[in-house]
């Protein structure tokens, strides 16, 4: 009995330090410091800013239309932090905000309509109690390892950790744009800008806020497509066609040639 | 102990291999956001012939398809002139793809139009393709053949095949407007006549002579026949006309009929505005076209009035002014769960629901002017899409993108038709040889 309790306690251990590593941790990667000479100059008083030439307003159709009193506008609870064991605990995942409905632009008179998202229909991704509670349920199984029958008990366990990593990945994945630099981020909007210059379809589509298709492509180091599938459909055979249209016209990609691992897998999303 | 320690093995394995994934599957990830903003730039090579009738018809038959695509605000139609393949090179070759490539086109529509027959039974046979130039292959192809007279409904066709290929909306341009025409007789008194054209303002021509008020067409949603009101002996009287034929029967002397009768999406019934006279107010009541049987749908003090019905046939949208100012109200279409739809600021007339069903146009009136908007049948958002003196009358295309409404101008104090996108884009005029007020827009004629 008591071999078993501290074999268990010795395995949940192994796991913990195991899966809060990564190799990075190892090895870390030594941050190359460039530095830049600067020489400081006095500054100029500063100018008094120019009022605002007051142009007339721009009645657009966003500020000649009246706001609604909304109606029931049900805003589902953020999912409260589940408390879990230490085993699921990767790093605290950050709650994605929830889109604001975008101010009208300056410079197009008359944007196209953005609808308030209805939150009731935005993809579970975003609601991860779900995720989190089927995981807690699963943790009992790893105490069962010292029956007799634990052979079948321990394979379930460990699909069941191999499913929590794969959906605490998943979960993460807002996590890893945080890891992005700010010049990836440039190099990521120029990759978009591409795609979406050759991304023809009509506005005003039907309930275009609702949709949501996704892309999974692989690139090669010249930015010619390697591969291409459809990962999520968005029931409407056009609109998925005339995105995977878009990504295929807008090849060779300009991928950034020294960080092609980085960019080699690219997931290509819309989401209303 | 064996299996323990197999066990103690294969989980270590594991963890061990779920470390790894860590450095292994980042992925980069793109949120695609606008589109290409700018029309589709296509070609249309005029339709081919063996002799000079058939290529002259093959040339008013590009004219027609390049207004329809160009006025429908999605289309950048290219200037032949920037044509690099000439006709010939495509009689013998078919498309050089690259030719088109060249002028940045992304769609190209060839045919050929052939007259058979002879006399007064003569026919014309229209066979078209439309090429994607970039991935170099056809899109769609059909053949069309009709009695000569109607070469230009072929036209409008090829235009709802080429718009539905390239879009993936529903077709827009084989349809119909009838709408209330407008003239000074000679007395200098004007004069109301039912008149219908085709949806570009061609085969114009007017019904009525004027004689007897008529008001409110309206199109049956399954057919291309209208209900209108007409004050005959000075009873609102309505009439069923069906346009093909020209047959026309009286559905019905109504006292106290106001306005606005309107087919339910199965064109089995109509809802219309009564002020039956022991009540004294307009309500809102449904008849069956078969049976002549009424049914009553509002029971309210106020005035109800200008029913639409949902294009699934469950709900209709009404005005009411029982909240205090006219505002748009939805019920079931037994006139159970009424609910209202619009607040704010505004009075709301004339509600019109959109054959998508996702939105409802009306006309909304603040500070003295009145123009058209739309609004969510949940009643989330609301749009304005004109704004001007007096806008009334909304009508929806048959692919719901497109209003048409009427116009009237403060200044000359001329009333005429104009068309909107549902994105508040692309207004224009329709011509109209007279001013034109109250239109509807038909189904799409196959």
């Amino acid at each position: 009995m008591r071999r078993g309790i501290a074999l268990s306690v010795l395995l949940h251990i192994l796991v913990v330090i195991l899966t809060d590593l990564s190799f990075s941790d190892f090895f870390p990667v030594k941050e190359q410091v460039q530095t830049i000479n600067v020489s400081l100059v006095m500054a100029e008083a500063p100018k008094k800013p120019q009022p605002k030439e007051k142009t007339p307003p721009k009645r657009t159709q966003q500020s000649v239309a009246p706001k609604e009193p909304p109606k029931e506008k049900v805003k589902p609870t953020p999912p409260k932090p589940v408390q879990e064991k230490k085993v699921v605990a990767q790093k605290v995942v950050k709650e994605k905000p929830q889109p604001q409905v975008e101010p009208p632009k300056e410079e197009k008179p008359k944007t196209e309509p953005k609808e308030e998202p209805d939150d009731r229909l935005r993809p579970e991704k975003l609601d991860k109690s779900k995720k989190k509670d089927e995981i807690k349920t699963k943790e009992p199984d790893a105490q069962l390892a010292e029956t007799p029958d634990d052979f079948m008990e321990a394979l379930d366990f460990i699909e069941n950790l191999e499913k929590e990593q794969k959906t605490a990945q998943a979960i993460g994945k807002p996590q890893e744009d945080a890891v992005v630099s700010a010049e990836e981020e440039a190099e990521i909007l120029l990759i978009k800008r591409h795609i979406e210059r050759n991304w023809y379809r009509p506005s005003g589509i039907k309930d275009m806020d609702k949709l949501m298709v996704r892309y999974e492509i692989q690139v090669n180091r010249d930015g010619t497509l390697n591969s291409l599938r459809m990962t999520k459909s968005s029931g409407r055979d056009f609109f998925d066609k005339s995105i995977e249209r878009a990504i295929r016209k807008a090849v060779p990609l300009p991928i950034p040639g020294d960080k092609y691992d980085k960019f080699k897998n690219i997931e290509i999303v819309f989401e209303g | 102990m064996i299996r323990k320690l197999t066990v103690l093995l294969v989980i270590s394995f594991v963890c061990a291999a779920a470390a790894l994934p860590h450095v292994a599957e980042a992925r980069i990830r793109i949120n695609l956001t606008d589109a290409n903003a700018e029309p589709l730039p296509i070609a249309l090579v005029p339709f081919d012939g063996d002799t000079d009738e058939e290529r002259q018809l093959g040339r008013d038959m590009r004219e027609v398809i390049n207004t329809n695509l160009t006025n429908s605000g999605l289309f950048a139609v290219v200037d032949q002139k920037a044509h690099l393949q000439t006709l010939e090179s495509l009689r013998v070759s078919g498309p050089l793809y690259s030719e088109w490539r060249l002028i940045n086109m992304e769609a190209l529509l060839v045919g050929n139009v052939q007259i058979v027959g002879a006399g007064n039974a003569r026919k014309v046979r229209v066979e078209f393709r439309l090429y994607d130039i970039y991935e170099e292959k056809p899109i769609i192809g059909k053949v069309y053949t009709v009695d000569m007279r109607f070469w230009r409904h072929v036209a409008h066709l090829v235009s709802d095949d080429i718009y539905t290929a390239l879009t993936g909306e529903g077709g827009i341009f084989a349809s119909r407007i009838v709408h209330i025409g407008e003239e000074a007789d000679a007395n200098g008194k004007v004069v109301k006549k039912l008149c219908v054209m085709d949806q570009d303002g061609g085969n114009y021509q007017c019904l009525t002579d004027g004689s007897h008020l008529v008001l409110t067409p309206r199109f049956n949603p399954q057919s291309q026949k209208i209900i209108y009101m007409s004050y005959a002996r000075g009873v609102p009287r309505l009439y069923l006309l069906d346009l093909p034929t020209g047959r026309q029967e009286i559905v019905g002397d109504f006292e106290g009929l106001n306005s606005s009768p309107r087919f339910a999406p199965d064109g089995k019934s109509i809802v219309m505005t009564l002020t039956a006279g022991h009540e004294g107010n307009p309500e809102i009541y449904s008849m069956d076209l078969a049976s002549r049987k009424l049914t009553r749908l509002t029971f309210n003090a106020g005035i109800d009035t200008s029913p639409s019905f949902s294009p699934d046939g469950k709900q209709i949208v009404f005005n009411s002014n029982r909240g205090g100012k006219p505002a748009l109200y939805i019920m079931d279409a037994d006139g159970n769960k009424v609910r209202r739809l619009t607040y704010g600021d505004y009075r709301a007339y004339a509600p019109e629901w959109s054959p998508r069903g996702d939105l409802i146009a009306f006309v909304k009136s603040s500070g003295g002017t009145f123009s058209i908007s739309v609004i969510d049948p949940e009643g989330r958002e609301q749009r304005q899409l004109t704004e001007s003196f007096m806008d009334e009358s909304p009508t929806w295309s048959p692919n719901g993108r497109v209003i048409l409404f009427a116009r009237q101008d403060e200044k000359a104090n001329t009333m005429r038709l104009y068309s909107i996108d549902l994105t508040g884009y692309h207004l224009r005029q329709i011509d109209t040889p007279i001013d034109a007020s109250d239109p509807a827009w038909s189904p799409l004629i196959r």
